[in-house]
């Protein structure tokens, strides 16, 4: 079952930014809607030899691809996941995609853009801090 | 290539065909509406010219003569001798309708008819002759005048009822042979091919487990039968009067109640013809599946032939390639003060796009490490006795799916002295260690070693060939190194594609991966007892030598199976000019898969070149081998290799008729001369201006951007190219214009369609051939 994103319109002003928020232990994590692909159920995440301890493993897109998903729970500190019904929030970072696990299933959530918000992730920063730079070579 | 034989000529000559046919349909038009435009009458006539060329050239000489009707009409118009009056147009129209016939007819396989020639001719020549007389001295405004009527009078009678006979109404012409494509269309195919290649494998998978099912119903079938059986031999007959003995119980039945028993029996029988029926049933669909599985498979095969067309859509050919390393070659050598011909033999050998773009790189490394520290100066060359000019040979040719490329050069080789006494020096190795000359090469390869001492201006630029080892590596390519006092070889094989993948599956713990089978030099079963040379099996017995392996589950951290087993497969592989394994639990199978590229978060993971999806939906990483056992020295084996045969010369074939292009390359290229080709004076000219080494130019005259005067003249006024001789083909057989091309500078002048026995003695007049 594929999710895809949805703008809620209710109760938000025009120049509102909305965010997907999605849960890993206890910790919320924001992502700009427009960065969201879509999200999807996964029931087998296969490992990755040699990969750092955060990429939980390998998922299967359609069309022969394969993303790497991400487990935020080895970069922050957010106790202890429950990832038995996980969801991927898969996410446009350039040409390519990467998802990250989330415990919950993902909702919208709109801000004024002057409030700050905690816990947004940069997918590009993020990309680039995070993409592997060798094999046996861990964490950043 | 070599061997273009006449159908395939007229492949071509219907492909081009059909672009000029379409553009005298346009103009036609735009003649009929009045449009008296000089250019695009020049355009008309430049296509009526190629056309009969082309057709004279395959030899169909009725589209040659009607063509040659309409481009002397059109040379009129051109040249304002007539007016494209009703009748002028009428003609025009039609015989671009015998054109069209009659390619259509070539396209259907039939012979070309010649009986509507001579009416045509005629009467286009009376038209003509009309319209000439008719003809008032021409002015500017006068054309205008009456090209408006002329306009005026075509809108009054429709096309349809010309006095020629009824017009085509269909102006696009199409013989249905050849369209034009976006390669990104094709890559969409090709993904789609992979998609139902994942499918029909994932239903080969599904089919064997049913097969599987059916296979157990059928066993149980048969214990169930067989127990009815038995059941029924016991109780059928000797019921009545064994069963007291058996069951107290049943001592206490009369004889009136043994028809129970009976029931009991005719139950068994059914039993035993039910049972029947479903052994009958699954025979038919052990049957069935075996029909199925080969359809299937039926499947499979045209899905391969289909991917095949389609991969062959988006291949380049590799000369492509090669020519862009002429003009860096020409000034890194001028840089040096050396003087190199370059000689490139299998131009025509074609590569997937991927791969042609992704090789440039390190071709560029060899060739220029080539030409800066491979090939000597003049002076250096003549003391040791070679020739005074260095040549750098590049060459390619298809070998079954791979393609191998060859750059040779006759300089002074790799100095594997020098090589060693860096490895030595950087701790890499012992000065006393001893180490074989093909050990000594294999050095090259490692990361930091140069034989060049300082980075220079050229190799400073380049990437080392480690990196060249890691990019070709990348592309599932192997690379080999002959070296020797007179001359270094290096010999790459890459796959032609990588669009479909053939591999072998392994499975290391519970996980399976894929090597890519081009780089598999073989898969042998190790006991670890005898063939495992070190504990760790970081190296192993092979064929009596010791080479390097890896014991792939602990390298990579898998976790062990719950089969364990002593013994393994090693997986023996060709990487950068030695034999290397790798040892796995098991091998699974070979089979054609997509792999795709890694996802760019994972690139950095280079020790997998891909990832693939299997028919149950897992995912399979491909293993790079060459990565695993980067930067590490071993023992190198070395094969020969067949020489490049010496070319006669380099020819610049310049005309924009593919057909003449196609037949002259053919024609030349049997002869053992290397050719490049250009459709146009200006393309002509850059590829001379990037090209030392061409020795003729043939050219036609007629052409669209730069034409064959021009060209000519182009090249008489260089310091450089002047000494070239320059053959004039062409189909302007006037002698105006054989004195025109031979006082511009042509040393000779060809009539298309020219005479092989007449181009043979031209070739011969400047290469010196042998009869």
């Amino acid at each position: 079952m594929n999710m895809t994103k949805e703008k809620s319109e209710t109760d938000s002003h025009i120049d509102d930014v909305t965010y997907n928020v999605f849960k890993v232990g206890e910790k919320e994590f924001l992502l700009p809607v427009d960065t969201v692909r879509e999200i999807i159920d996964v029931s087998r995440i296969f490992p990755i030899p040699m990969a750092p301890d955060y990429i939980f493993g390998a998922v299967p897109l359609h069309g022969g691809r394969v993303i790497p998903a991400i487990d935020l729970s080895k970069i922050h500190p957010t106790g202890e996941p429950l990832y038995s019904s996980a969801k991927l929030v898969v996410v446009n970072a350039g040409k390519e995609n990467i998802g990250f696990l989330s415990e919950t299933i993902p909702y919208l959530v709109s801000f004024s853009p002057d409030i700050p918000v905690d816990g947004l992730i940069n997918v590009e920063e993020f990309f680039e801090t995070y993409r592997v730079k060798g094999p046996w070579h861990g964490r950043p | 290539m070599g061997d273009l034989d006449r159908s395939e000529l007229i492949e071509y000559f219907i492909a081009e065909a059909e672009d000029y046919v379409n553009t005298l349909a346009r103009g036609i038009q735009e003649l009929e509406f009045g449009n008296q435009d000089t250019a695009q009458i020049e355009e008309l006539f430049r296509a009526a010219h190629t056309l009969k060329g082309a057709a004279a050239i395959v030899k169909f000489n009725t589209i040659r003569n009607i063509s040659h009707k309409m481009e002397d009409v059109l040379e009129a118009l051109k040249d304002r001798e007539m007016l494209a009056t009703q009748p002028v147009v009428g003609i025009l129209g039609y015989m671009l309708d015998v054109v069209k016939d009659l390619i259509q007819g070539i396209a259907e396989g039939k012979p070309e008819k010649t009986e509507v020639e001579s009416d045509l001719i005629t009467k286009a020549e009376a038209v003509i002759n009309e319209a000439k007389s008719a003809q008032p001295e021409p002015s500017a405004p006068q054309v205008n005048a009456a090209a408006l009527a002329v306009s005026a009078a075509t809108s009054q009678v429709p096309a349809e009822e010309n006095k020629w006979g009824k017009r085509r109404e269909d102006s696009e012409f199409f013989t249905g042979n050849f369209i034009k494509y976006d390669v990104r269309k094709i890559e969409d195919m090709l993904n789609l091919i992979g998609e139902i290649t994942i499918m029909k494998n994932y239903l080969i998978q599904k089919t064997k487990g049913t097969e599987t099912i059916a296979d157990e119903i059928f066993f149980s079938g048969r214990r169930l039968l067989k127990e009815v059986t038995n059941f029924a031999e016991k109780y059928a007959y000797s019921l009545p009067t064994n069963v007291k003995y058996i069951d107290p119980l049943l001592s206490e039945f009369g004889e009136l109640e043994f028809d129970r028993y009976d029931e009991l029996n005719l139950f068994s029988r059914k039993l035993q013809e039910i049972t029947n029926d479903i052994n009958e049933a699954l025979a038919t669909l052990s049957e069935f599946f075996d029909a199925f599985d080969l359809e299937v498979k039926q499947i499979g095969n045209m899905l391969t032939l289909l991917r095949y067309d389609i991969t062959e859509m988006r291949m380049l050919e590799i000369g492509r390639l090669f020519q862009r390393f002429a003009r860096p070659v020409k000034d890194l050598a001028a840089e040096s003060g050396k003087v190199i011909d370059l000689k490139i033999t299998g131009s025509d050998t074609k590569i997937d796009k991927i791969i042609f773009e992704k090789l440039f790189e390190p071709l560029m490394h060899i060739v220029r490490n080539a030409v800066a520290h491979g090939l000597e100066t003049a002076e250096e060359r003549i003391s040791k006795g070679k020739s005074e000019n260095g040549t750098l040979i590049l060459s390619a040719r298809r070998d079954g799916s791979s393609v191998q490329i060859e750059i040779s050069d006759d300089g002074r080789g790799i100095d594997t002295q020098k090589l060693l006494k860096q490895a030595v020096s950087r701790n890499l190795l012992k000065a006393d260690d001893e180490l074989s000359e093909e050990e000594k090469l294999s050095l090259i390869f490692v990361p930091g070693l140069s034989t060049s001492a300082t980075a220079d201006m050229v190799s400073g630029r380049g990437m080392g060939m480690s990196a060249v080892s890691s990019k070709i590596s990348d592309l599932s390519g192997t690379i080999e190194i002959i070296n020797s006092e007179n001359g270094t070889t290096f010999k790459i094989r890459i796959p032609s594609t990588l669009a479909i993948t053939n591999a072998i599956v392994f499975k290391a713990g519970n996980m399976e991966f894929l090597i890519t089978a081009n780089i598999i030099e073989e898969v042998i079963q190790i006991d670890s007892s005898s063939d495992i040379v070190e504990p760790d099996m970081s190296m192993i017995n092979y064929r009596g030598k010791h080479i390097q392996s890896r014991y792939f589950s602990e390298l990579f951290g898998v976790p062990k199976a719950a089969d364990d087993r002593s013994i393994k497969f090693a997986i023996v592989c060709n990487i950068s000019d030695k034999k290397v394994a790798i040892i796995v639990d098991k091998v699974i199978a070979q089979e054609e898969t997509i792999v795709k590229p890694l996802n760019e978060f994972l690139s950095g993971l280079y020790i997998y070149s891909g990832a693939t999806i299997s028919g149950d939906g897992t995912v399979r990483f491909v293993v790079n081998p060459a990565r695993i056992f980067e930067a590490q020295s071993a023992p190198v084996e070395l094969q020969s290799f067949p020489v490049a045969k010496p070319e006669t010369g380099v020819v610049l074939v310049v005309d924009d008729s593919l057909s003449i292009r196609k037949y002259a390359s053919s024609f030349l290229e049997q002869r053992n001369f290397t050719v490049l080709t250009a459709s146009n004076g200006l393309e002509a000219f850059n590829i001379l201006q990037d090209n030392d080494k061409i020795d003729l130019i043939m050219t036609d005259l007629e052409m669209p951007v730069m034409h064959g005067y021009e060209l000519i003249g182009r090249v008489k006024e260089s310091h450089k190219l002047r000494n070239i001789p320059i053959v004039v083909l062409t189909s302007r057989s006037a002698d105006k214009h054989k004195d025109k091309a031979l006082s511009a500078g042509a040393s000779d002048f060809l009539v298309k369609p020219f005479d092989e026995n007449t181009l043979s003695d031209i070739l011969r007049k400047h290469f010196q051939l042998t009869a």
